[in-house]
């Protein structure tokens, strides 16, 4: 499920994520089959990148978490919950971090 | 009609929410300072800065357009119409441009250009309004700029997924009010704007002591300043007359036991800061995770299993959100196309 910037979609794709706006509302839905004037839509609402079905496109930046490498993104999570582990959630949710991290990276 | 007095209202001893009526103002309510722990009390014993200073300098900032409080307010008013609300916006020049461009937009994909701002009220609906004027004022805050190697961006990616994230949360625990949420997380560190921006070197020296000592950015400031990021975004959000719930969320947001009759929300936007920061979306200045408050985990009794899946909703959301905001246009120019 490769996330791709919106200047590289091509009409055709299908969304495997919805395409929301900054007020959270559904641009288009997942599983939508996009076309020149959805791609027209998502540029003109500033929609920099969605989530497409195949291997079609290359993984996008969608963030500055993007510009870190898997292992950097591991080393500052580990660096930051070394003073909260001994809570039992913030355990928990180090362990998700981690392994979404892990995840993000894997698409790539 | 004056506006609420920080120097001596907050000296008031009650630090309790004790008033009953809604989170909004009406014109002739000024935000309920007795509701929030007092600023007096809570500002430094060795501060740099005094606390008049503090004052001084917040109350040059600029206000929150008359607009956008008034139209929170009318909001939650169940007798105005769309036509109040429409007068209301429509004394706002810039304000009424920017609706009647988001409407125009593409989203609502509609045959003919609307020119009526009372048609485009109905069409996005009154909380849309809000949560849309009340963003884009705090978007105009924070700015672009980048001064000694900290960009002010990444506070706003963290606000904006700690917004989403409160939202998501609030969604997955039945809450009525989600627009209001979004909202909360995304002033919840408004104050640390101001202090970027208006006590630069104070501000610049808690980031240092941040990063040289593993300690989280509230600590750091707590120990160098003797006042926080939760002080300073209490005054702006009563020179900005924010609906008093928002203002004891930003005060008690590392505290949210504190927050009295706000509590809950006080403790989904707690929550969320520390998911956003989880995700790395943005910076709050921490390098360290905030400890969760157990009050807060407690209280909201939200399932641990839950945890994954709106981690996961944040993902999702947070690029298509952040590319919105950091829009120079953030409608884009108006085409007519209908969406899929």
């Amino acid at each position: 499920m490769p996330v791709i910037p919106v200047r590289e979609l091509k009409p055709g794709m299908i969304l495997t994520a919805p395409a929301t706006n900054f007020l959270g509302n559904d641009l288009l839905k997942s599983g939508a089959i996009l076309s020149e004037k959805n791609i027209v839509t998502l540029k003109s609402w500033g929609v920099k990148s969605v989530s497409v079905q195949g291997d079609a496109g290359e993984i996008a930046p969608s963030g500055e978490r993007d510009h870190m490498s898997s292992d950097l993104i591991l080393e500052k999570l580990e660096r930051m919950f070394s003073t909260v582990k001994d809570q039992p959630v913030m355990q928990l949710i180090y362990d998700i971090a981690r392994k979404q991290a892990t995840k993000c990276e894997s698409r790539s | 009609m004056s506006r609420p007095d920080v120097t001596t209202a907050p000296r008031a001893k009650s630090s309790t929410p004790s008033r009953s009526e809604d989170g909004y103002m009406s014109e002739n309510h000024m935000p309920d300072t007795l509701s929030i722990p007092s600023v007096g009390d809570r500002v430094g014993r060795h501060s740099c800065l005094s606390l008049e200073e503090i004052i001084r300098q917040v109350r040059d900032l600029p206000t929150l357009p008359e607009v956008v409080l008034r139209v929170a307010e009318m909001v939650n008013n169940p007798r105005t119409s769309a036509k109040d609300l429409g007068k209301m916006v429509a004394h706002d020049q810039v304000q009424t441009a920017r609706l009647l461009k988001l409407v125009n937009s593409s989203y609502y994909g509609f045959p003919r250009e609307i020119t009526k701002i009372t048609t485009a009220i109905v069409v996005l609906g009154f909380n849309s309004i809000k949560q849309l004027l009340l963003s884009s004022a705090v978007f105009e805050l924070f700015g672009h700029e980048k001064i000694d190697g900290f960009c002010r961006i990444d506070l706003l990616r963290h606000a904006i997924g700690t917004a989403i994230a409160s939202r998501t949360i609030g969604r997955h625990l039945g809450h009525p009010e989600l627009e209001e949420l979004f909202v909360a997380g995304l002033l919840h560190d408004i104050g640390k704007v101001v202090m970027d921006r208006y006590f630069h070197e104070e501000y610049v020296e808690v980031l240092r002591r941040t990063a040289q000592e593993d300690i989280t950015f509230y600590t750091a400031e707590r120990d160098l300043l003797d006042y926080d990021h939760t002080v300073v975004g209490q005054m702006l959000a009563t020179h900005w007359r924010l609906p008093d719930k928002l203002t004891v969320i930003i005060a008690n947001h590392h505290h949210p036991a504190s927050a009295g009759r706000h509590g809950r929300d006080t403790a989904i936007v707690h929550l969320a800061d520390i998911l956003a920061k989880a995700k790395l979306f943005g910076s709050g200045g921490d390098k360290v995770m905030p400890e969760l408050d157990p009050w807060s985990w407690e209280f909201l009794a939200l399932d641990p299993a839950k945890l994954e899946p709106i981690m996961a909703e944040l993902e999702e959301k947070y690029p298509q959100v952040v590319a919105m905001f950091e829009m120079d246009d953030p409608e884009g120019a108006p085409d007519y196309s209908q969406p899929g």
